[in-house]
């Protein structure tokens, strides 16, 4: 190519079905980099297009094939930029997108994914979708990178050979990607408007096959079917039987209202265990010396796996639960809160799923109280600590399926928290320091110690208690742990949670559900 | 008494809830045809006969077999082994065929079983009372690498077979027959079976084999029967009732006190550690709001130096205008006075 230098980035338009004027107006918005290191590559092209696409940098594929995942195989095959990303007919791409992708890319040189936020409504004066920054488990419950995401071409490369497209091919293409990548970056700028895409039923199938493949590779014994909104897949995940399992149960044997009648709620959390867990566990009660010796009688009586262990000392979910770890030597460690009733079945299984993956350190179940779910995850933003979606109906789905997928959340509530027993005592268990925010604590040792933290839509709790949560709790409750974590100024992983930083952040949009307010203290 | 003899008598206490002879004979019921299968000098037969059971032996010791005729109804000599159950009695003959502590000492036990069936009366019941291999004294014993033969007990050295809990139901599984109760008696691992070298045991195995499924069971007692028309043999699922509750029996003695301060030097070290990685974040927190804080104070400082820098050119045009000027050309001079006066006063 006479006179352009060698494209950084190669854009993969597929104009099948598209008219010319949508593709030239993409193409004009491409001549308008001010980074001009790119180039198009356009598939399946009218002929008459092809005649009027008379840039030097716009390479038409004569021979790419019908279908949109073999153009996008060839499309792939034949980018010569270091990076490739897909864009539509008719998308506009802005000025600053090859040089915005070339800097994150080139900041770390491990860089194999480049991520950017879109304006998906046709309109740019609008709310831009934002991206999460890394979210893998949750690429498996739906696809989320979207537009631009632009991926190492020598990587696809590699992974194309795994074997053909699904007709999603563009997830197929990011969770293989993903398995393989580097590193990932994401650029917190709207780079692209383009229209709204809607999800056909092929490329919903082509998604839960991609998954369940991406699954194959992982080796893990898995079955997968759609979700409950378009677009997003669910997998039932089988554990590796010999994978060993303890639930801590801390108690009292306080009284509760259940069902509208005074009960000890703590025989219902472990029946409920015993019911739904669908995998072996031992059951490890730790109990204050007072607790009354018939709710002792009643738990024993349950089962044989359940184990009542005395501790001295006032009741103390946190110094209980920690000491009903080290009381057991399970590899996989699941406290519940007394007020807690497992409420799914296969729920050890589902909920430990994400643990399976090395990166993930931490898990939690949806929690439900009165029909509406209490969170879908907390997110942060600077002092202040938001519940996801709190008080929607659990029988309902939320439109952007959030509560749909498991996902990667900035921090957990502690209602049932489950984790690695090597990651509990390496990070130092629940902190006593807080004793009502210590699910919000123990999510910033995980994330302090690299490892993720992902809320589980399969797995529900509901929850027997009027006790004031994390949102509710009085300012002063002793110990902050804004002290010890502060968030950025917009969540990593559900950005639009920010606050306000300006127009072409795109951030600025209230958390939805209750909003933020001030983190416990 | 003959000490070979004396090997297996023990004393039949029914008052002890946790004892296999106690279980057996409340399995059994009143009134009942009992077969008792290995009934040595007749001491647990006598104590089905004494609730009214009517009880026949098989032996296959001749001078047990002798002294058991004294107390049963009748003994009859035989070896299980070489002589099939069906071919000494009638069909139907017993309400309840009872095996205590015998399976473990024949080679093909499931074979022995099924041999059996024949003789039990529509409902019939077959009972056996089986040691539990998977003791915790056991486990400790070969732990230390010891599995020492003893003349009663876990490891008698008459033992051919031995059993765990998964052991025992397939045994009746394969012989066709359905669990419907599963007792136990308990022993804790320090309070009997097996003798086990105490000394240089880690801090916390003991305690750990204790809370170990079925550690603290001593013997499994069986009640089984044929399965009902259409009915499919399933003794996956069978609750295990333990004779008494299990920590009564479970010892509190220095393993479970070494054990105790070893958790709470444990629990101290997991604080500790929070307590550390807690410092590190705030260190972390504290350094990032400085290094915000930096740089905002440094904003601020180019600001003010801006400002400065704003007021002294504005000063010194203050002070330009504020010379002496021409005569006639006053007006000027006083409006550009004026004019930096209200600039700098709104600044």
């Amino acid at each position: 190519m006479k006179g352009a230098p060698p494209p950084f980035l190669s854009f993969l338009l597929d104009a099948s079905g598209s008219d010319t004027a949508a593709v030239l107006r993409t193409v004009r918005s491409l001549s308008k980099q001010d980074d001009q290191a790119w180039e198009l590559v356009v598939t399946r092209a009218a002929p008459e297009l092809s005649d009027r696409l008379a840039d030097e940098r716009v390479r038409v594929l004569a021979e790419s094939g019908s279908s949109a995942p073999g153009a996008s195989h060839e499309a792939w095959t034949q980018a010569r930029g270091v990076f490739g990303a897909r864009i539509d007919p008719g998308g506009v791409v802005a000025p600053e997108a090859v040089s915005g992708i070339r800097a994150a890319a080139t900041a770390e040189p491990e860089t194999d994914v480049v991520c950017t936020w879109e304006h998906r409504s046709g309109d740019e004066r609008r709310r831009p979708v934002l991206k999460p920054r890394w979210s893998p488990t949750r690429l498996c419950g739906h696809d989320w990178t979207g537009r631009l995401t632009a991926l190492r071409v020598a990587v696809v490369r590699e992974v194309l050979d795994v074997g053909p497209l699904t007709a999603a091919h563009e997830h197929d293409l990011a969770l293989r990607v993903v398995e393989r990548a580097g590193g990932f970056e994401l650029v917190e700028r709207s780079l692209y408007v383009g229209a709204e895409r809607q999800i056909s039923d092929d490329e919903w199938q082509g998604s839960v096959e991609a998954v369940a493949a991406r699954h194959r590779r992982a080796g893990l014994d898995a079955t997968v079917a759609r979700g409950p909104v378009p677009g997003t897949v669910r997998s039932r995940i089988e554990l590796p039987p010999q994978l060993s399992v303890a639930v801590v149960v801390p108690t009292d044997g306080r009284r509760g209202l259940v069902w509208g009648e005074w009960s000890r709620p703590v025989t219902l959390a472990v029946r409920s265990v015993l019911e739904h867990a669908g995998h072996p566990v031992e059951v490890v009660v730790v109990h204050t010396e007072d607790t009354p010796g018939e709710v002792l009688d009643a738990l024993r009586g349950l089962g044989e796996q359940i184990r009542l262990v005395p501790a001295a000392g006032p009741f103390d979910h946190v110094r209980l639960a920690n000491l009903g770890v080290l009381s057991s030597a399970a590899e996989i460690v699941v406290v519940v809160d007394q007020h807690a009733e497992l409420d799914s079945p296969r729920f050890v299984p589902t909920l430990l799923a994400p643990l399976l993956d090395g990166g993930v350190g931490l898990c939690a179940p949806k929690v439900v109280r009165g029909g509406a779910v209490l969170d879908g995850g907390l997110v942060m933003v600077r002092n202040r600590v938001t519940e996801v979606l709190a008080g929607h109906p659990d029988a309902e789905a939320d439109p952007d399926g959030l509560l749909a997928v498991d996902r990667e959340v900035t921090a957990l509530d502690g209602t049932c928290l489950a984790l690695r027993r090597t990651t509990y005592v390496d990070v130092g268990g629940l902190s006593p320091r807080f004793p009502e925010s210590y699910g919000l604590d123990l999510s910033g040792k995980v994330a302090r110690a690299g490892r993720r933290r992902v809320w589980v839509s399969g797995a529900r709790v509901r929850l027997w208690t009027t006790l004031p949560r994390l949102m509710d709790r009085d300012d002063s409750e002793r110990g902050n742990p804004s002290r010890r974590w502060v968030g950025e100024d917009h969540d990593p992983y559900l950005p639009h949670t920010g606050v306000a930083r300006g127009p072409e952040s795109g951030a600025g949009v209230p958390a939805r559900g209750r909003g933020q307010r001030k983190l416990l203290l | 008494m003959d000490a070979d003899l004396s090997r297996y008598e023990s004393e039949i206490d029914l008052a002890n809830p946790n004892g296999s002879h106690s279980l057996l004979v409340a399995l059994a019921g009143e009134g009942r045809r009992v077969l008792d299968v290995g009934c040595w000098t007749g001491g647990l037969g006598k104590a089905f006969a004494s609730r009214g059971c009517t009880v026949t032996g098989v032996e296959l010791d001749p001078e047990a077999a002798r002294r058991a005729r004294s107390v049963l109804s009748d003994v009859v000599e035989a070896d299980l082994e070489q002589t099939p159950l069906r071919e000494l009695f009638e069909p139907g003959s017993f309400d309840v065929i009872v095996f205590g502590d015998v399976l473990e000492h024949v080679t093909q036990p499931g074979r022995v079983l099924r041999d059996a069936l024949d003789l039990l009366a529509p409902e019939g019941r077959v009972l056996a009372s089986i040691p539990n291999v998977g003791h915790g004294s056991v486990r400790l014993a070969l732990l230390r690498g010891d599995w020492q033969y003893t003349d009663t007990g876990l490891l008698d050295r008459t033992h051919l077979r031995f059993f765990s809990r998964q052991g025992v139901l397939d045994l009746f599984s394969s012989a066709g027959m359905v669990v419907d109760e599963l007792k136990a008696t308990i022993m804790d691992p320090l309070g009997g079976g097996v003798d086990v070298r105490r000394g240089g045991l880690p801090v916390g195995l003991v305690e750990w084999v204790r809370d170990q499924p079925d550690s603290l069971v001593f013997q499994y007692v069986v009640a089984a029967r044929l399965p009902r028309t259409g009915e499919v043999v399933d003794n996956s699922s069978v609750d295990l009732v333990p004779a008494v509750p299990l920590e009564q029996a479970r010892l509190s003695d220095e393993h479970t006190e070494r054990a105790a301060a070893d958790l709470e030097a444990r629990h101290r070290v997991l604080t500790v550690r929070d307590h550390i990685v807690g410092l590190e974040a705030q260190a972390a927190t504290a350094q990032s709001r400085a290094s915000t804080a930096e740089q905002q104070l440094r904003g601020a400082l180019k600001r003010l130096d801006r400002k400065n820098a704003r007021i002294r050119e504005l000063a010194r045009q203050v002070k330009a205008a504020a010379a002496p000027e021409p005569a006639g050309d006053d007006q000027p001079a006083t409006s550009a006075v004026g004019r930096v006066r209200r600039r700098l006063t709104s600044r």
